[in-house]
């Protein structure tokens, strides 16, 4: 197959190691308490690792024209996200709306929390 | 010289065809059978609503028939209505191809749809559904009705409209002929083009959705139903996501098809050709802004108050459409042929269903309106009076490329008055009745509505009548009409290059493109 | 080796290549899209109920889930060197890569329904089956949430094996090769979408 980009190995080893070590920091970071960054950060790794795989794995530093669909899908998804807490933001959840346990038909037997939070 | 039905011989060989054209047939027939259903069923829900009392449905027969009118409408006919026929025939040609990017998975969507199809009849047999078409929760997840399976039949139609989607985008990506660029491209295909960039978008969370619905109901894990700590506004949220984009996924094609009407009967250049081009990416842009408009009574007053404003973006590029429209027809040589008389339907229909949409749209109007007989008969307007009009128009338009042969004007135009005259009959009271109150989705109603019901279910056997003229003189057409030319209608874009029926390779030679797509000027100094 | 015949609607080989690789990634966004509800009712019940959600992801193992991570981090990389040997006609090689790619896939699966049965051991089912004590009356949701994602996303693994299989059987009859690898790049991209889903699941499920 004529005229298509054959990407040297390399890139892909690179990234391969990048991921790995990015997961270990995910793990790592995750053990720290970074209060109100805690999920922030969570979500900034995935995303650098998401990227790197798009990046490389993917093809798409060699095909830029293919990003119009990721952009697509990643803007949508921002508007899922954005609108939906606008809404909800605003509304609070249903069960505090409504009077617990208004006919709540929970399978969930409750206990107290031990004092330390660890489970039973 | 053999044609592309004449080609093979045989059941199979359609059913198992990778022919675009032969496809698109196909889905032709399976659209109008969907059609014939779905209007059964709003026959049957308008002639219960003939008095204010029980006639001839029992209150539950009631919900289920308005149900399944709404959902096989919406899921089995007008989704698929102008993508899947028109589009799947008529799109290779225009762009002066010979078939679709993926034949097979062109094939596979039809397939899907069939399964989807025969998934939701399967429904009917099992006890019907009385949710209506949204399938609110908790509602769909307390009723006893065959809700599973509906829902797994919507969610199977959902594939196959994904396919197509998926297919149209890299067709119109690399299947355009040599010197076709994108701004030479019919605005059939550029309407086509957004319509799939939505398809794409938006049909996986209708899925997802209807996933987690039936994960609800069977299992009860949580998600929707207020019982167990769900959130049921959720559900409308996730529903909305994607049937707001759903309800321009079935306009945006409707637009593309007037657009070549309004070029072809004006023989002249179309007014405005990269507006009306951009307005549909527009459009599809803007549709994933405003879904929350169908929530403004259970969503949050600054989510409303958003929504409200973000509605009103949409007026923009659909009125930048119906001026560039009028703008066309001004000095063109217009001939009153049936499909014009489609166009002029739809310019009169959608403006009605346009505008009162800005009285839907506006929260505080709308808080009076919410769930009346307003809502429906703007639906109506622009659903039915915007995309069908558009559809029967694209088809009286292409009907002699696609089977060859002409169909009798004057039955045509009959059929145009009766649909178009009982259309008003049937929904224009009702934005009179629902401004006054009455309630949509009732089994009962007050006496004072009987005489506006009354209108609406005479009006709607007059649409039946218009149908069954349609129907008898397009089989005669079938069965015994005039050869059709060519180009019977001297439009310029590609397909009418092609036999009429067109070859199954319908282009021996690939055509150059050297043009911009409706340049009548030039054509006719030639 | 027979020269493989052009479909009669592609002038070349380079439009075909381009178009299915166009058609790919409309489906890889439709994908996206598809996740993209699970990850919003995620978040909307994490905020409704943050402390639950943290106590809920305390009771899976993350060892477990670390693990499943770097299993198909690797087989993400197998799968590029796949493509890769393919592109350079080296079957043998290709046939090597995409088998460790099945075997880390199964392994994944393996893993998941060790997990799952762990679960099912405390009480943990999903949706009206949950069976268990805690102290937040809402745990059946993260559970009902937990359940439904990791098993759409094992879903997608399972489909994603049948298709690298399928693949493979391609290679070894020498009908995907390095004059024609279209199919075995599309795959390549489905199985990166895979692992992109379980990059974000992983720190949201386990470790937050």
């Amino acid at each position: 197959m004529a005229n298509h980009v054959v990407i040297p190995k390399i890139y892909y080893q690179g990234t391969f190691v990048a991921l790995i070590i990015l997961t270990v920091i995910t793990v790592a970071v995750s053990r720290i308490d970074l209060g109100v960054l805690h999920t922030p950060v969570a979500i900034l790794i995935a995303l650098i690792k998401a990227g790197l795989v798009g990046a490389f794995f993917m093809g798409l530093r060699w095909e830029r024209a293919n990003l119009i669909f990721v952009f697509g899908a990643v803007m949508a998804i921002v508007l899922f996200f954005l609108f939906t807490f606008i809404d909800i933001e605003g509304r609070g959840a249903i069960t505090d709306i409504v009077e617990r346990p208004y006919n709540y038909k929970s399978p969930v037997t409750v206990t107290p929390m031990d004092s330390s939070g660890a489970p039973h | 010289m053999k044609n592309y039905i004449t080609e093979k011989k045989g059941l199979l060989s359609w059913l198992f065809t990778k022919d675009h054209k032969r496809i698109g047939i196909m889905y032709l027939f399976s659209v109008f059978g969907a059609f014939a259903v779905g209007g059964f069923a709003a026959l049957l829900v308008r002639l219960e609503l003939f008095t204010p009392d029980q006639l001839i449905l029992t209150a539950k027969q009631y919900n289920q028939s308005f149900t399944l009118h709404g959902a096989i409408m919406v899921f089995l006919f007008i989704i698929p209505s102008i993508p899947a026929t028109l589009g799947n025939f008529i799109l290779p040609l225009q762009l002066g191809a010979n078939d679709v990017a993926f034949p097979k998975l062109n094939l596979a969507s039809f397939h899907v749809y069939i399964l989807g199809a025969l998934v939701c009849i399967l429904s009917i047999f099992m006890g019907g559904i009385d949710t209506g078409w949204t399938f609110y929760t908790p509602y769909s997840t307390t009723t006893d009705t065959a809700v599973v399976t509906m829902v797994v039949g919507a969610f199977i139609l959902g594939f196959s409209s994904i396919l197509t989607g998926v297919n149209f985008i890299a067709t119109i990506h690399y299947l355009r002929a040599p010197g076709m660029t994108w701004f030479r491209m019919p605005l059939f295909a550029w309407s086509l083009y957004a319509t799939s960039i939505i398809q794409i978008l938006a049909t996986p969370v209708l899925a997802i959705t209807l996933v987690l619905l039936i994960l609800e109901r069977m299992w009860g894990i949580g998600i929707f139903d207020p019982a167990i700590g769900g959130d049921p506004v959720l559900f409308q949220h996730f529903f909305w996501f994607y049937s707001h984009p759903a309800v321009y996924i079935m306009i945006l094609p409707a637009m593309g098809v007037i657009s070549e009407l309004v070029t072809t009967f004006s023989r002249k250049n179309i007014f405005g050709y990269k507006a009306i081009a951009m307005s549909s990416i527009a459009i599809a842009v803007i549709s994933f802004l405003v879904w929350g408009h169908h929530m403004y009574t259970s969503e949050s007053e600054l989510a409303a108050t958003l929504f409200s404003i973000l509605t009103f973006l949409v007026a923009i590029p659909s009125g930048v459409k119906i001026f560039n429209w009028i703008a066309t027809l001004y000095k063109g040589s217009i001939s009153f042929e049936t499909p014009f008389l489609y166009f002029l339907g739809f310019l009169f229909l959608f403006v009605i269903g346009g505008f009162t949409g800005i009285f839907l749209g506006t929260l505080s109007t709308n808080i009076h309106l919410h769930d009346t007989y307003f809502v429906v008969a703007h639906f109506h307007y622009v659903m039915f009076g915007g995309t069908l009009y558009a559809f029967l128009g694209g088809l009286h338009y292409w009907w002699p490329k696609m089977f060859g042969k002409m169909y009798s004007e004057y039955l045509a135009k009959w059929a145009f008055w009766l649909i178009f005259i009982g259309f008003n009959m049937t929904f224009f009271v009702q934005f009179i009745m629902g401004s006054k109150g009455m309630p949509r989705r009732y089994y009962n109603y007050v006496d004072e509505f009987a005489i506006y019901h009354q209108i609406s279910t005479v009006g709607s056997w007059i649409i039946a009548i218009g149908f069954i003229v349609m129907l008898i003189y397009l089989v005669k057409s079938l069965r015994s009409g005039k050869k059709a030319d060519k180009n019977p209608w001297g439009a310029l874009t590609l397909e009418w290059l092609t036999d009429s029926p067109p070859q199954y390779h319908a282009f021996s030679k690939t055509p150059v493109v050297t043009s911009p797509p409706y340049d009548y000027k030039a054509s006719s100094h030639e | 080796m027979s020269k493989r015949a052009l479909p009669h609607y592609f002038a070349s080989e380079a439009q075909e290549f381009n178009a299915c690789k166009v058609g790919m990634w409309a489906f890889i966004a439709q994908e996206v899209l598809f996740f993209s509800g699970l990850f919003v009712a995620y978040a909307v019940y994490r905020f409704y109920n943050p402390e639950m959600f943290h106590y809920a992801s305390s009771l899976l193992d993350w060892k477990l889930g670390f693990i499943n991570t770097i299993f198909l981090i690797i087989s993400s990389f197998t799968m590029v060197m796949g493509v890769y040997h393919t592109q350079h006609g080296n079957r043998k090689k290709t046939l090597i890569n995409l088998g460790a790619t099945v075997a880390l896939a199964t392994c994944f699966l393996v893993i998941k329904s060790f997990e799952y049965q762990a679960k099912f051991a405390h009480g943990y089912y999903p949706g009206m089956y949950f069976n268990a004590e805690g102290p937040f009356d809402t745990l059946h949701i993260f559970f009902g949430l937990y359940f439904t994602i990791t098993g759409l996303h094992a879903l997608h693994v399972l489909i994603g094996i049948g298709l690298i299989v399928w693949i493979m059987a391609r290679v070894a009859k020498n009908t995907v090769n390095s004059d024609y690898f279209t199919p075995i790049e599309m795959v390549g991209l489905y199985w990166h979408l895979v692992d992109i889903v379980w990059i974000f699941l992983f720190p949201l499920l386990y470790l937050l």
